[in-house]
């Protein structure tokens, strides 16, 4: 084993250690959208959290606020990197090798002055981001000391290391999504439909390239889906008698596709590492919804019983 | 020659049985025999020299009845022989060169245990043996059945084979009739099926000049010099072997006019890949001729070379920027190149093979004036074209280069996926070749081998005696999975989804809908409930214990616990845990020079003469209180040896002390020092 020693004094994530309140990240995207940032354990944020938040389609912009006093005590104090007539620049760094790219926020000049709280940010472009990645809050030596003095850095441009542990930054994960889709259909046209294009209910993945429910977002009633008396935008009554039926259909279509294998998939044990077929997801509904595959109008009651009990249950945790 | 009768013997089949045994009324009868009698071939040539073709002839041509009535005289009745065969009839020889010919013992006696029964046996005597290897075409050993429906049943087989003497000449016949008929040309028979042959035994006769003298009546050529092969003779055709072209009003395809032309095109048809064609990948080519006319690529319709092309493009390495396709002016956007993967099907990660499909317009098929070629449904299937749009023409084949069927379906499940056709009046050509190699996961379960199956072996046992479709066993998916996989493809190819600007996701209620009905993970990518969960731990836990102080390690570990700088020097606070790998042995801390390619040592700066070495270790601190620790600088300053007495060394040890890093003025400063820690031995150090 062999370790790299480092030629000047560096941070080694000073801060948030144990004040939590020294530190603060605040998520935020375009048009008023909340990415739905959670804090998890371990520096873990989640982003979708009760949002409409697109990885694909909006922007991440990380804002992060760094109490003043401390943060000068760690860079010019007796500990620090830097002499008191240094100056030092912080940002905010993106590396992610999930999205391929690595890139460092607008820079915050520092000298060893009292003041507000540092605020730094960061915009990571619509579409740019994937995976997971890691935000740290970088310091580098700005405009070095007058006095060549040893321990510290005098190269401009010099990294003097993390002020904090990094955060890591959970884009994409396991989480179930249902495959909903908002399309302009005309104002003459349904409020919803089903788009089913698999060509093997068992072989292809519940997603909308495959299967998926159409809203109809010209459509008068389109509002109406949503329940907008409630803070997070609920599924309506509309709402849920349209996807009663739409997962009606789709049951009922698989189980016409897979004939006779139909009924020894539904027995057979959920795989462990399947790909959430369209298939595992019918076999899924119907087990947790205990559904009624016999007939058609079995299936629509089945479904809705089914999905005013969820509802009932989720508002009830709530 | 000598009448051999079949006698009638428990679970014994008859002529009847064997004329009705490839059971596929629906294709004619000349492409049965093309497909049949090409695939022997092929088969019989695949030991021979692979740069040349394999050669098969088809003559057509008048005999008489007396060569029959002379050849055939004991068993034959005669008087109905000429009653029915009132005009000159006529054969077709099928007359295969370059192939290995009718090997192998010639009666059943000469077969060993277990051993080989040759081709002579399989095509003359027997029925439903095949060969053993997965690549050959045949399979089933039923389809030279169709050889007895071309005529009144009689089929001579003439072969030249190399002896380990020279060379040996074959020939025998067999009729199959249905021994029910009242016009049967056996006087008694019970069975309907005999055969013609040497005196004393049911074997072939081998006498070169008697078989040269049968052969001159039916106007035959012996095989000479050093030639080997085969020739089917099948006399007496029946009159109506060309297929009806029923077409109300329209006027039947050039081909239709003689059962010459008709076997033409029906090797065009079923054999585009490989004829005429020496960049065919698996295989010697075929080299067809009719009545002595060879048909080259450049004679073949334009659907059929269209075919060669995209075989090409699959698997040879013919360059795509000189082929026929480009030629007739196919551009890229028109053409779709495309792997097909299969998922939880394969040992390895390949794909199941290549899907290769061509939108070409009629002019490029040489519909218009002045070629007026048939339209490619008509050269196919030899029926009218059903105008815009055209259905889709999707072909597959193994390895041996036959395409199995064309599919112009257009049910959703079909090869072409539902696609129904271009509307702006264009085809669709598509053609499937898997890759032979790939190698199936062994499933009982789903009808597979228990052990390592190809592809290649499992798509021939998906084929039926006439090898004109691939049916999954029973429980296996791979064809299914394959035909799904084309046929999105091709639809994708055909109907290109349109990107819409007005399409997106809703992902709040993508969110809300999943959380309440499906399970929070495993159905999409969402990032909102952290990470993917990990699989469970196929191993031992994580806590191995590395690194943690005081827990005995096997080598030993340096920890570094302080840095601090003066002028010319780093000063470092470490910690050594001594390790229990040969524990007398002593531990030498070194410094090196780091580097983009790693750690340059004292050593090899020397040997690199990169000039004097940037750093040098002073002698420790050591801060522990064991008396026994002994400290000897290495390597010219560039290395620190410490020795503990033996005895002295526990489980856990741990030597901690401050060590200086002295930098010379030749670029230390600017050079970034590596710490580490070896064991030491007598033949060097070993970290």
């Amino acid at each position: 084993m062999s370790t790299r020693l480092p030629l000047y004094r560096m941070l080694n994530a000073p801060l948030g250690l144990e004040d939590e309140s020294e530190l603060d990240y605040v998520f935020r995207s375009h048009e008023g959208i909340d990415p739905g940032a959670t804090a998890l354990s371990n520096g873990q944020y989640t982003l979708g959290k009760n949002s409409d938040w697109n990885p694909a389609e909006h922007p991440l912009t990380v804002q992060c606020l760094i109490e003043r006093t401390q943060l000068l005590e760690v860079i010019f104090g007796p500990g620090g990197v830097a002499n008191t007539d240094a100056k030092v620049f912080l940002a905010l760094e993106w590396a992610s090798a999930d999205s391929c790219w690595r890139t460092l926020g607008p820079v915050y000049g520092l000298w060893n002055v009292e003041g507000k709280s540092v605020v730094l940010d960061i915009e990571l472009g619509a579409g740019t981001i994937r995976g997971s990645g890691l935000l740290s809050i970088q310091a580098f030596l700005g405009q070095q000391s007058a006095d060549l003095i040893p321990g510290f850095a005098h190269q401009p441009g010099a990294r003097l290391g993390p002020l904090a542990y990094p955060i890591d930054i959970v884009i994409d994960g396991d989480g179930s999504l249902f495959p909903v889709l908002e399309e302009s259909l005309g104002v003459e046209g349904p409020l919803w439909e089903l788009k089913a294009c698999w060509s093997d209910p068992q072989d292809e993945p519940f997603s909308s390239d495959y299967v998926a429910l159409v809203l109809n977002s010209t459509h008068p009633h389109f509002e109406l889906l949503r329940d907008r008396r409630t803070l997070n935008s609920e599924q309506s009554p509309l709402m849920r008698q349209v996807f009663a039926t739409w997962l009606s259909l789709v049951i009922f279509q698989v189980k016409k596709d897979m004939g006779a294998d139909f009924d020894t998939y539904l027995g057979a044990p959920d795989a462990d590492e399947g790909i959430a077929s369209i298939a595992d997801a019918v076999r899924s509904f119907i087990r947790l919804g205990d559904l009624n595959t016999s007939a058609l109008p079995e299936l629509f009651v089945s479904t809705q019983c089914w999905l005013d009990r969820r509802v009932r249950e989720v508002e009830s945790a709530a | 020659m000598k009448y051999h009768a079949l006698p009638l013997r428990p679970m014994q089949e008859s002529g009847a049985f064997l004329l009705r045994a490839l059971q596929n009324e629906e294709t004619p009868l000349l492409d049965l025999l093309v497909r049949e009698s090409i695939q022997n071939a092929l088969d019989a040539g695949r030991s021979g020299n692979q740069e040349l073709p394999v050669t098969v002839n088809f003559h057509i041509r008048e005999h008489s009845v007396d060569a029959i009535a002379s050849t055939f005289s004991e068993g034959l009745d005669l008087q109905t022989l000429r009653a029915r065969y009132v005009r000159t009839p006529k054969l077709l020889e099928i007359r295969d060169s370059g192939t290995e010919g009718l090997t192998g013992p010639m009666t059943f006696d000469n077969v060993e245990a277990n051993g080989q029964h040759g081709n002579f046996l399989k095509l003359v005597f027997e029925i439903g043996r095949t060969r053993a290897d997965d690549a050959a075409g045949g399979s089933w050993g039923l389809g030279k059945t169709c050889y007895f429906r071309m005529g009144a049943g009689l089929v001579i087989y003439y072969s030249r084979i190399k002896a380990a003497d020279g060379y040996e000449e074959r020939l025998v016949a067999s009729l199959v009739e249905d021994e029910s008929h009242v016009d049967r040309l056996q006087r008694t028979t019970q069975t309907g099926i005999a055969w013609w042959g040497a005196e004393h035994s049911m074997q072939a006769i081998t006498a070169p000049n008697h078989i040269h003298e049968i052969l001159k009546t039916l106007g035959a050529q012996p095989f000479t010099g050093t030639a080997t092969g085969t020739a089917i003779i099948i006399p007496l055709l029946k009159e109506n072997l060309l297929p009806v072209f029923d077409e109300e009003g329209r006027p039947a395809p050039w081909w239709y006019s003689s059962c010459e032309d008709y076997v033409n095109v029906a090797i065009q048809r079923w054999f585009s890949a490989r004829l005429d064609n020496p960049f065919f990948a698996s295989g010697r080519y075929l080299r067809a001729l009719v009545n002595d006319a060879e048909i080259t690529s450049a004679d073949m319709l334009p659907i059929f070379r269209v075919n060669q092309c995209l075989y090409d493009r699959a698997a040879a390495e013919f360059p795509a920027q000189e082929d026929y396709l480009t030629a007739i002016g196919v551009k890229s956007d028109d053409a779709l190149c495309k792997f097909i993967n299969l998922r939880g099907e394969f040992v390895g990660n390949g794909p199941a093979g290549w899907l290769l499909a061509v939108a070409l317009t009629p002019r490029q098929l040489q519909m218009d004036a002045p070629d007026n070629v048939p339209s490619p449904e008509t050269c196919v299937f030899s029926k009218s074209d059903s105008g815009v749009p055209h259905r889709p023409l999707v072909t597959f084949m193994r390895s041996a280069g036959m395409n199995i069927c064309w599919d112009d379906s257009i049910d959703s499940r079909s090869w072409a996926g539902g696609f129904a056709g271009f509307t702006d009046g264009r085809y669709l050509v598509a053609l499937f070749l898997p890759d032979s190699e790939q190698e199936l996961l062994p499933s009982a379960a789903r009808g597979l081998r228990s052990n390592v199956q190809n592809l290649e072996g499992y798509l021939r046992s998906c084929e039926r005696a006439d090898h004109a479709a691939w049916v999954d066993v029973n429980g296996g998916r791979v064809v299914e999975k394959i035909r799904a996989q084309c046929g999105r493809a091709l639809k994708d190819f055909g109907l290109p989804v349109q990107p819409s600007v007005t399409v997106k996701p809703s992902m709040r209620m993508s969110r809300k809908l999943a959380e309440l009905v499906l399970p929070s993970r495993g159905y999409g990518g969402d990032g909102r409930f952290g990470k993917a969960a990990p699989r469970a731990a196929s191993g031992q836990g994580s806590g191995s214990g590395s690194g943690s102080r005081g827990v005995a390690v096997p080598s030993p570990e340096l920890e570094i616990t302080d840095v601090r700088y003066t002028v010319s020097a780093i000063v470092m606070k470490w910690c050594l845990r001594w390790g229990m790998l040969r524990p007398s042995s002593p531990r030498e801390i070194t410094v090196s020079v780091d580097s983009e390619a790693g750690p340059i040592t004292f050593s090899s700066w020397l040997d690199s003469e990169l000039g004097v070495f940037p750093f040098r270790l002073g002698l420790p601190q050591i801060d522990t209180a064991l008396p026994a620790v002994e400290c000897k600088e290495i390597a010219e300053g560039s290395g620190i040896r410490l020795i503990v007495d033996a005895e002295a060394v526990q489980i856990g040890l741990l030597v901690t002390g401050e060590l200086q890093i002295r930098m010379t003025e030749f670029g230390g400063k600017l050079l970034r020092p590596v710490v580490g820690v070896r064991i030491s031995d007598s033949s060097g150090g070993k970290e």
